[in-house]
């Protein structure tokens, strides 16, 4: 076990050279010079630009850029904008924000997608089995920002129950649209893992022994077939935490709200490379982390898998 | 002995049946609302403590009818009509809560097939424990069936209820301190203290051994009878609920209980799961058990200990069995009563010795004929009255002097295969140092347990597996050389016949191209010899040609084993290896099979590999025996010689573990 975590720990090393290394080299093929869009309309100062340059290391060749980067990194230093923030005070402002978004989102699929999944998958063929298999199809098939634009017109403009835009430093009422909206897709996809695993476990074997034995209905589910089930759902739902921090972007933009999608994005149109490349590299590690977390999480809902 | 089986009569007929099932009526609705018709007009009873078996082939009706008594009937299945009673009370149309009340308490289950019947999250012992907590059971006394009480009523004394109290597994060292004193006290030494306190540490397990019992041993042992009970009384105390966990699974025989009631299902080998469905089916000390074909898929040598501990279990706590089974054979030698169902009806019911010598029923006859258990059975006691016996070997068509100089088609010397462990250093040696020659028109049959190796010499033989050592040769070449042509004119000439009919069948492609994909694949005849080439090959093996344009899962297992005969036959091979051909099938299939097998033998010349676990398969095909244990050969001899003068302890196990062998039959 233990040798098992430093393993998949140190994996963890190759992934952030190759990821980091990749993202900059794109931050770096963009068309455009960021020093000369600082500018604006103003003329160039060439002796300026030079000065700025050299201070951002943008003279020298592309790897020199990266390893300074990476050393810089180490010490938690991950450099400034252009505007002259630090890069870590502008994730600082934007991450928490993401966070409660995508708990939100996180929770509200977990729930409703279970409930629904469970009622589906036990009463299979009735109406209401129907009708949720249908809406899930339709959140599935539909992209998040018709959904999102449709919950913004109904909600927010034609019964003004939710506000429309969240803004910067947003409350629980104005993510609550935005999470139902970022959570959707993956609430549909847990209602339908959640009935196929229900109704193909209700038929097996060890459900009837545990009715032979004797145990009500309401033991017999919550222990043989709830039980069960549930264990692809939480892997799913864990790795979909991830999905949902770095998913957030179409929802970030749509909504207004200034977390990590709408920061990469802002940064990406103005040539940020530290940032860009800073942040990428913080999804990615909550996307290993997660990752792992599931594996433990596997390994302790179902006995037939052991680390080793 | 005598006294109490006249004893358990006269109590089962002034008590009546347990179970009583009259006229029962089954239906299974298909998708367009059509009632299938799974159970007609069934009646049998089940008296307390007795055995009775329900017999007949899949699709018969007796799994069902026995879920009907239980109300787990699967998916559309509901009883139409007649009764079901059990102790008089009357089970048709009773609510699912009031069947919860019954399931666990008055009636248990072992089921089928063991590997998928314990939800494989929980823990053994966690599963157990649901049966105790469901039914509320007191954990630290014993429940004694109606019946048990009654019977052991003159004999036993019981003082009051708290001599049914268990032996707790804290209270034992000290228990066994105050035993070892109080030998000592009467005056008994040396090896008679020794053998006397060994008895006492094998047989009070705690959790099963009751108060009572300790009194009893100790008295026995020679220590007065006061004594014994103060003894008794001061230390036996009650157990635990993972005390009475561990005492059921040890009941049902799993060794080292206590440990092994924190194991995980998928520790468990499929015989210790059944054991653990034992203990689950009894934890609640139920009047009638239901055991539906509880050891089809364990090993013989394996099925007959779990039997046999059953027996031992459910005759010490008075437990009726309701023991559902396609062998007539094991049926008969261990039920009292036979109920044999064909197509949803029951055709024949009586006594077992009855319906085995004097069976009524043209269907339960073609059982008798072809249960291979009696068969083989029917051959030893032929020979016994000086009667021949080839006119019942009918399968066998080459006789043994024509052996002697048949020459070998397939030699295997010194074979040997390693394979590497996880997380192990040394080679695990599956086939180990293996020799013996398949006589040209002969059968070759290798008989083991899983895990004896015997499939690994059929992968290598048909070069589908390397060996790690040792030889394979094909009418004198060796076939680790084959390459290329000669490899495919090899893989002509040698064709298996797997086990399962439903897996090694492409279910996408139809019985023709199934048939007609080794006669493509050799290039063998134009689209219209071959046409006429697959119609020919399904006449041989006795199919319509209209099953051409058919499915695999249009058909049935046996027809399907044909087919999987049909497609080996379609290249005109020397040697056929069958890896347990008939083990997945019903005894009249599995019939039927072998002797299209033997009828094509003596008309190609064929010569077969025949793998399997069933001794009793074995005696109706094969020429020549080769038994393998742990990878190694342990005997190797004619069939005759193999069943009349077995030199080995491991033949002889398996000999006796062929259902039905003590049987007195009939010969009509």
């Amino acid at each position: 076990m233990g040798k098992y975590l430093l393993r998949r720990v140190l994996q963890v090393i190759p992934v952030v050279l190759g990821t980091t290394l990749l993202v900059y080299a794109l931050v770096f093929a963009l068309p455009g010079d960021p020093v000369k869009a600082m500018f604006g309309d103003k003329p160039v100062n060439q002796a300026v630009a030079a000065q700025i340059r050299a201070e951002y290391h943008l003279d020298k060749p592309f790897i020199v850029q990266y390893f300074i980067f990476l050393k810089n990194a180490l010490t938690l230093d991950f450099g400034q904008t252009f505007a002259g923030q630090p890069v870590i005070d502008e994730i600082a402002r934007a991450f928490p924000v993401t966070i409660r978004l995508a708990l939100m989102a996180f929770v509200f699929e977990a729930i409703f997608g279970v409930i629904f999944g469970v009622i589906s998958g036990l009463k299979k063929g009735k109406w209401y089995d129907t009708v949720i298999l249908l809406v899930s199809l339709l959140l599935i098939s539909v992209p998040t920002f018709v959904t999102g634009f449709l919950c913004q017109y109904l909600f927010g403009i034609k019964w003004s129950i939710l506000p429309v835009t969240a803004g910067s430093n947003p409350g629980f009422i104005d993510l609550l649209m935005p999470a139902m909206v970022l959570g959707s897709v993956s609430m549909a996809y847990i209602i339908r893992l959640t009935r196929a695993e229900i109704s193909s476990n209700i038929a097996e074997d060890y459900v009837r022994t545990a009715r032979a034995k004797g145990m009500s209905n309401g033991q017999v589910m919550l222990r043989h077939v709830l039980r069960n089930s549930l264990i692809p759902v939480v892997t799913y739902l864990g790795q979909d935490i991830a999905a949902l921090m770095g998913g957030a972007m179409i929802s970030e933009t749509i909504f207004n709200i200034h977390g990590v999608g709408w920061l990469t994005y802002q940064s990406i149109l103005k040539g940020e490379g530290n940032l860009v490349v800073s942040i990428v590299t913080l999804l990615m590690l909550i996307f290993v982390v997660c990752n792992l977390i599931v594996d433990l999480l596997y390994a302790a809902l179902d006995p037939r898998i052991r680390y080793a | 002995m005598e006294n109490n089986e006249s004893k358990l009569v006269a109590m089962q007929k002034e008590r009546g049946p347990l179970l009583e099932v009259k006229n029962l009526a089954i239906d299974f609705t298909t998708d367009d609302k059509r009632a299938v018709h799974a159970v007609r007009d069934a009646s049998f009873s089940v008296y307390p403590g007795q055995w009775v078996a329900i017999v007949g082939e899949s699709g018969s009706g007796k799994s069902t009818s026995a879920m009907s008594v239980l109300g787990l009937l699967p998916g559309t299945g509901h009883v139409v009509g007649g009764s079901i009673k059990l102790n008089g009370q009357e089970l048709v149309g009773l609510k699912q809560k009031d069947f919860d009340k019954l399931r666990g308490s008055a009636m248990g289950l072992v089921p089928q097939d063991p590997m998928s019947n314990l939800n494989p999250v929980w823990r053994i012992g966690t599963q157990v424990k649901e049966a105790l907590k469901a039914n509320n059971m007191d954990v630290a006394h014993e429940k004694r069936s109606a019946l048990a009480t009654a019977l052991a009523g003159d004999e036993v004394k019981l003082n009051d209820s708290d001599d049914e109290t268990f032996i707790g597994s804290t209270e034992l060292p000290a228990l066994l301190e105050a035993a070892k004193a109080a030998i000592a006290e009467a005056g008994l030494t040396g090896e008679t203290a020794e053998r006397s306190m060994a008895y006492f540490t094998e047989e009070w397990v705690p959790g099963s051994e009751t108060r009572w019992r300790v009194a009893d041993d100790l008295i026995k042992a020679g220590v007065n009878a006061d004594k014994a009970w103060a003894i008794a009384k001061s230390h036996v105390t009650g157990s635990t609920m993972d005390d009475r966990i561990a005492g059921l699974l040890s009941e049902a025989g799993l060794p080292d209980a206590a440990t092994r009631a924190r194991q995980f299902p998928h520790e468990f080998s499929g015989g210790m799961r059944q054991r653990a469905l034992i203990a689950i089916g009894l934890a609640c000390r139920p009047d009638l058990l239901i055991a539906d074909e509880p050891t089809s898929a364990l090993d013989v040598t394996v099925q007959k200990k779990i039997l046999d501990h059953l027996h031992m279990l459910t005759d010490s706590l008075g437990t009726a069995v309701l023991f559902i089974t396609h062998d007539l054979g094991l049926a008969a030698e261990r039920a009292q009563h036979i109920v044999v169902m064909y197509k949803g009806q029951v055709v024949e019911s009586g006594p077992s010795l009855e319906v085995l010598q004097h069976p009524q029923h043209p269907y339960t006859k073609r059982l008798v004929a072809a249960a291979p258990s009696l068969a083989s059975h029917r051959i030893i006691s032929a020979k016994e009255r000086g009667q021949d016996a080839n006119a019942l070997l009918e399968h066998r068509v080459v006789g043994e002097d024509k052996l002697e100089h048949s020459d070998a088609i397939i030699e295997v010397s010194h074979l040997t295969r390693e394979f590497k462990l996880p997380r192990k250093k040394e080679m695990f040696k599956a086939v180990d140092d293996v020799s013996f020659s398949v006589k040209r028109g002969s059968t070759l049959a290798i008989v083991g347990e899983s895990g004896s190796g015997k499939s690994t010499v059929a992968n290598m033989v048909l070069k589908l597996l390397d060996p790690t050592d040792g030889t394979v040769t094909y009418e004198g070449q060796n076939i680790s050389e084959f390459k290329g042509k000669r490899l495919l004119d090899f893989r002509r000439h040698v064709q298996p016949v797997f086990q399962n009919p439903y897996g090694s069948l492409d279910p996408m492609y139809s019985i023709f191209r199934s048939i007609e994909e080794p006669l493509r694949i050799h290039g063998i005849g134009d689209k219209k010899s071959r046409v006429a080439r697959v119609s020919e090959l399904l006449d041989m093996v006795e199919l319509p040609k209209s099953v051409m344009q058919r499915y695999p899962n249009e058909l049935s297992g046996g027809q399907r084993q044909r087919i999987a005969i049909a497609r080996a036959m379609a290249l005109d091979p020397d040697v056929i290896v069958c890896d347990e051909a008939v083990s997945a099938l019903d005894v009249l299939v599995q019939d039927q099979v072998l002797r299209l097998l033997n009828d094509l033998q003596a008309e190609k010349n064929l010569s077969y590999l025949f793998i399997t676990h069933d001794l009793a398969v074995v005696r109706q095909i094969a020429d020549e025996v080769v038994v393998m244990q742990h990878g190694k050969l342990v005997e190797h001899a004619t069939t005759d010689e193999v069943f009349d003068h077995p030199k080995m302890q491991y033949t002889r196990d398996l000999l006796d573990a062929i259902p039905g062998g003590k049987l007195q039959l009939g010969l009509d």
